[in-house]
């Protein structure tokens, strides 16, 4: 099978799964009480009946529920996602200014989790009983039990109070111009919170990639391997790694849904400028257009990532590619 | 005679084991000249792989040369560095293993895979060794190595993977080649081929192999000395027809014996038998056929067993015969109703068994049981023997539950296992004994028909000769009739009344055991006996 048809058919079952997830977001939203006129009445300190009739009608919100779902598919297909309630600015124009902020961390915490797990991994596998290796054990389980936002203020204390290495909030210095200096800037910035992310996840992957980098030492292809003479570093990281791959592949696929939840606290705590902290205001707020719209592009991203987790499997496992 | 090329001095390898340091070979001399053809030969446990993997410095962790010297070239090679090992590993000394199908690596092309040595131990550039790598996939046979060279392992056949290993074990030209056991899992005429390439490139390239083996039919055919080895011993050593023809141990005498020698007894002149009974199964027509899904969500069928007819009349053994994917398994499993038949009729005892469903396939299935190959794999690890042997009278019901436990120790006593061994888990068995509970539980539920799919094949020779002495005398005592599935013609012959040969989903020859084995009329079957290994070629006095 072509790599260009598995490419099509992957993103029309992404399509369909992103309507399925349009449907449901907006029944969940709508089966929870209360909505944004009683946010706004509340604001106001009490409202006649007249008043939040009028404004219900002004919003569209007296119309059934499947009329209002109906109108909100198609205009989620011509790429409007509304207006917020509560900013009262177009929703698609608030989401891309923090869209990238966000995309920007948790892919690089991402990455950088990958990295560090499949090395601590690799390394653990070696020896696996020895001290080093556990003392890797205990160290990826701490960061996968510390609480992110406790993880995220401890880091904070640490490295931009006690030991100024890095900037305690925002994503980029203003003062700084120039279009290297800018991203050398916003990568200063990048690092704690990165750091607090991809610290929950690198725990998950060594784990998994020391177990099967275990199973993938005691093949009868590594003995081959070795048998042709080859060093311990190309036997590891050559002949073993890349058959040890798929499993943790797999998995960040399936945790880039947990990364963008754990990206809302780590956002909040370094006031990182991305989706974050909007879905934490419009949730307070009700203001369901933004709530939804941020649901929206979340669900693309995690559509996005298990795409690419398949084609990036493809490409390690010749085996896969046999397969639709 | 000049220098050998490696001698191995009172070696004596050990592993860890829970109890401590145990010896695994002990006091191992031998040596190999330039150029000769040396066998190991011995069954598992005996230490001849550790012997191996010691030579190429890739004992296990859990191993270590506790005693001995390896002299290779003038040096011994236990107390050489790694980095100096490494560059004799693959490089002097290349090695091939037992399993084709998992010692290439799976995300590598075999080009790649090959190209990867030349690049390490000679320093050639991309272009260069992947050339000389297309030139070595042509030395071993691989048609269109030009193209073949890009692709992956799971596209060959095991005859194939096999040709690639050897291309990358004599990559570098090594003045040794060990084989271990190296057709052992390939069919007989795939063997007869990889022998004659590595004779052929043996002589060429002037490289002395070490061929570890359990077969004296291999041998007999393919080496110039030979080495017995027993519990990590040796017992016996010599030239293979000194060995051959004048055994000294027991134990050498008994391998020599469980060879095949398929040249018949005298015949037998009774054949017409007396066709008044029906008999036992009759299968018809046979047809299976399997979904292979083709480009594009097309569907296709692929045809395992083409509308074969066979009957096996009561209390005799009709042995199928054939390669891997001859479809031999997949119409023994149709008669049982494990796979599903797309045509055809199988009848059982009167029964037609195509035709049943539900509860009446379920009491039928009382009537056929089946023994598989991997004693090791189809006895479930966390059931007691007993309840393993007792399971199928639970689920059939026909025996009142207080009489099965007594059912079932007399079951054991018929297979020779021990009453208290009931109460025993399947690891603390030996492969033997583990066949013995497969062949206990098929009895259970007293069947007319027991199908033995490859039911000795995971077996050493020896054991292998005990069981298929029980299923005789089973036989005999209670009157069985068996299907036997077997790749194995020594032990068909062995085992079985009539004879089909099948080959790609059809019978393509049947007929009495005499009749196909003395004067097989298809050139299949020809060249399948001719593939056979026999120790006859080293004979001083053939039989007869």
């Amino acid at each position: 099978m072509g790599f260009l048809v598995v490419l099509a058919q992957r993103t029309l079952y992404g399509l369909l799964l992103l309507l399925a997830v349009l449907v449901l977001n907006f029944t969940m939203i709508n089966l929870a009480p209360g909505d944004v006129v009683d946010t706004i009445a509340a604001d106001m300190g009490g409202a006649s009946a007249e008043l939040v009739a009028q404004i219900r009608a002004e919003y569209g919100l007296d119309q059934p529920v499947i009329v209002q779902l109906g109108n909100y598919i198609w205009r989620v297909f011509q790429f409007d996602l509304g207006q917020s309630y509560f900013y009262n600015r177009p929703v698609t124009e608030m989401i891309f200014e923090r869209l990238p902020a966000t995309l920007l961390l948790v892919f690089s915490a991402q990455i950088f989790a990958l990295v560090v797990g499949i090395l601590l991994g690799v390394f653990a596998a070696q020896r696996p009983n020895g001290i080093l290796s556990h003392i890797v054990t205990l160290f990826a389980l701490f960061g996968y039990a510390a609480p992110v936002f406790w993880t995220g203020i401890l880091l904070l204390i640490a490295f931009s109070l006690k030991v100024p290495l890095f900037p305690v909030a925002g994503m980029r210095d203003v003062t700084v111009e120039g279009f290297f200096p800018q991203v050398l800037s916003v990568a200063h910035h990048l690092v704690l919170p990165m750091l607090t992310l991809g610290s929950i996840f690198i725990a998950l992957y060594s784990r998994l990639c020391r177990a099967s980098m275990l199973e993938v030492l005691g093949s009868d292809y590594v003995r081959t391997a070795k048998a042709k003479g080859l060093s311990p570093r190309d036997v590891t990281m050559k002949h073993a790694l890349k058959n040890a791959l798929p499993p943790v592949v797999t998995l960040a696929g399936l945790q880039f849904s947990a990364v963008i939840s754990g990206a809302v606290l780590v956002e909040t705590v370094f006031s990182w400028p991305g989706l974050g902290q909007l879905a934490l205001t419009s949730i307070l707020a009700r203001d369901t257009p933004t709530i939804l719209g941020i649901l929206f592009f979340s669900a693309l991203v995690v559509i996005v990532g298990n795409l690419l987790t398949d084609l990036v499997l493809r490409l390690i496992d010749p085996r896969v590619r046999g397969k639709a | 005679m000049s220098a050998p090329l490696l001698s191995v001095e009172n070696l004596r390898i050990e592993l860890a084991t829970r109890g401590g340091m145990v010896p695994v070979v002990d006091d191992l001399s031998l040596w190999l000249n330039p150029g000769e053809t040396l066998s190991i030969v011995g069954e598992s446990g005996s230490g001849k792989s550790m012997t191996a993997l010691a030579v190429m410095g890739l004992l296990p962790r859990i191993g270590r040369v506790a005693a001995g010297r390896i002299m290779f070239e003038g040096q011994d090679m236990t107390q050489m560095e790694d980095a100096n090992l490494r560059r004799i590993r693959g490089n002097q000394i290349g090695m091939i293993f037992q399993e084709p199908m998992t010692s290439l690596n799976p995300v590598y092309t075999v080009g790649e895979q090959i190209a990867e040595v030349l690049r390490h131990h000679q320093n050639q550039g991309v272009a260069q060794a992947w050339a000389n790598a297309v030139d070595l996939l042509d030395a071993v046979r691989i048609p269109n190595a030009k193209g073949r060279a890009g692709t992956y392992p799971h596209e060959m056949s095991g005859g194939q993977r096999q040709r690639v290993m050897i291309a990358m074990a004599l990559a570098c030209r090594p003045k040794i080649l060990i084989a271990d056991e190296p057709t052992t899992a390939l069919d007989v005429t795939v063997q007869a081929e990889i022998f004659d390439l590595m004779r052929e490139l043996a002589k060429e390239t002037q490289t002395a192999t070490i061929l570890i083996t359990h077969d004296m039919g291999v041998v007999a055919e393919m080496a110039d000395r030979v080495v017995v080895m027993l519990k990590g011993e040796k017992v016996e050593d010599g030239t293979v027809a000194n060995l051959i023809n004048r055994p000294q141990h027991a134990y050498t005498r008994s391998l020599i014996a469980s060879v095949p020698h398929l040249t018949p007894e005298t015949r037998d002149l009774n054949e017409q038998k007396a066709e008044v009974e029906q008999p036992l199964l009759s299968v018809r027509d046979l047809t299976v056929q399997f979904p292979v899904k083709k480009r594009w969500g097309k569907r296709e069928m692929f045809t395992a067993v083409n509308g074969i007819s066979f009957d096996v009349e009561r209390g005799k053994t009709l042995a199928i015969v054939g390669e891997s994917g001859s479809g031999k398994t997949t119409a023994a499993l149709a008669v049982a109703r494990l796979v599903a038949a797309q045509a055809g009729q199988v009848t059982l005892d009167g029964t037609d068994m195509l035709s049943l469903e539900g509860e009446a396939l379920r009491r039928a299935r009382t009537n056929v049981q089946v023994i598989f190959q991997d004693p090791y794999s189809s006895l479930n690890p966390r059931l007691r023997a007993g309840a393993i042997v007792r399971e199928p009278m639970d689920n059939l019901g026909n025996l009142p539950a207080a009489q099965r436990d007594a059912r079932v120790a007399e079951l054991f006593e018929q297979v020779g296992l021990e009453r208290e061994q009931m109460h025993l888990f399947p690891h603390q068995f030996s492969g033997g004994q583990r066949q013995r509970i497969s062949i206990a539980r098929a009895l259970s539920t007293n069947p007319s028909l027991i199908i033995c799919d490859e039911a000795v094949s995971a077996l050493d020779v020896i054991i292998q000769a005990q069981i298929l002495d029980l299923l005789h005398d089973l036989q005999r005592d209670l009157g069985l009739t068996y299907l036997f599935i077997s790749h194995d013609l020594g032990v068909v012959q062995q085992m079985c009344d009539d004879v089909a040969v099948m080959y790609m989903g059809d019978i393509v020859e049947y007929g009495t055991r005499n009749a196909v084995f003395a004067s097989p009329q298809q050139d299949y079957t020809r060249n399948l006996l001719a593939a056979v290994p026999s120790v006859e070629s080293v004979r001083e006095h053939p039989a007869q």
